[in-house]
């Protein structure tokens, strides 16, 4: 009883308190999230709080960026929403090419595999190479929003690959 | 920006080189290399390039895309957008 009643006294600090509808049904408010909220994204005649000469427009946004490996974009209750992604599979594919090319510049120089297996992968440990990103961008109840995702982690993880292949090479006197 | 950028590009190449020089040396004495042709140095080398013309194609387009979105967005923002500062300032006038 006390868990349920924290959990209603935390949902009603979300949405307003006058609403009749909530106060009968004594729901979950996060079911009927649209007819509670004072601004509704998805009703055009719906007039935004701030909005008039000296508008300030906002968005509720939440975002969420952890490093793994997929990107994911999540749209609730919106509209108007523009999403521009770059080309991972780019990404993805010369970070791929530049550990391979590391491991065989390596296993061309040094002829004992053993060695040359220890060899590539203290090269690769040290440089981090399996970091890839996940994004989680979280939009609801928002109208006009741009949202733009870049590569900018992938493309520092491919330069620092470059460079320890050239540095490699230098290293085994090809440059 | 660029300058920092610049340096910052450098410290880890020279970073990286030794490393590469220290992974080598660590285990000089096991260490079994090969001779590589002439042929085999000259086909790593274009590989190199090829690699390295790929990245630099990808870099500068990333770049290209933030800028493009960041001047994008502020153009946006100045048409739609008064922040809280704005209007203090307006109502000052």
């Amino acid at each position: 009883m006390l868990g349920e009643r924290t959990h209603n006294r935390v949902m009603a600090e979300r949405f307003e308190p006058s609403c009749e509808v909530r106060e009968e049904r004594r729901e979950c408010p996060e079911r009927r999230e649209s007819h509670d909220r004072r601004w509704n994204a998805l009703d055009r005649n719906c007039r935004f709080p701030f909005d008039d000469e000296e508008a300030l427009q906002a968005a509720d946004q939440v975002s969420d960026v952890e490093q793994k490996s997929v990107e994911r974009i999540i749209i609730k209750d919106s509209c108007d929403i523009k999403v521009r992604t770059t080309e991972t599979q780019v990404a993805v594919s010369l970070q791929a090419a530049l550990q391979v090319a590391i491991a065989l510049v390596v296993n061309l120089t040094i002829a004992d595999n053993e060695q040359a297996e220890m060899v590539t992968q203290e090269l690769l440990q040290f440089s981090q190479i399996e970091q890839v990103n996940r994004q989680t961008v979280y939009i609801e109840n928002s109208r006009d929003i741009e949202v733009t995702t870049s590569d900018t982690d992938v493309a520092v993880s491919i330069q620092l690959l470059l460079q320890l292949l050239l540095a490699l090479l230098i290293q085994i006197d090809i440059f | 920006m660029g300058e920092m950028n610049e340096k910052l590009q450098s410290l880890s190449k020279g970073l990286l080189g030794l490393h590469v020089k220290d992974v080598f040396s660590k285990k000089k004495d096991g260490l079994k290399l090969r001779n590589l042709s002439d042929d085999d140095k000259e086909k790593i080398r274009n590989l190199f390039k090829d690699l390295e013309q790929q990245v630099n194609d990808f870099v500068s387009k990333t770049k290209e895309k933030g800028t493009a979105t960041e001047a994008e967005a502020e153009g946006k923002a100045k048409k739609t957008r008064t922040t809280l500062r704005d209007r203090v300032r307006k109502n000052k006038r």
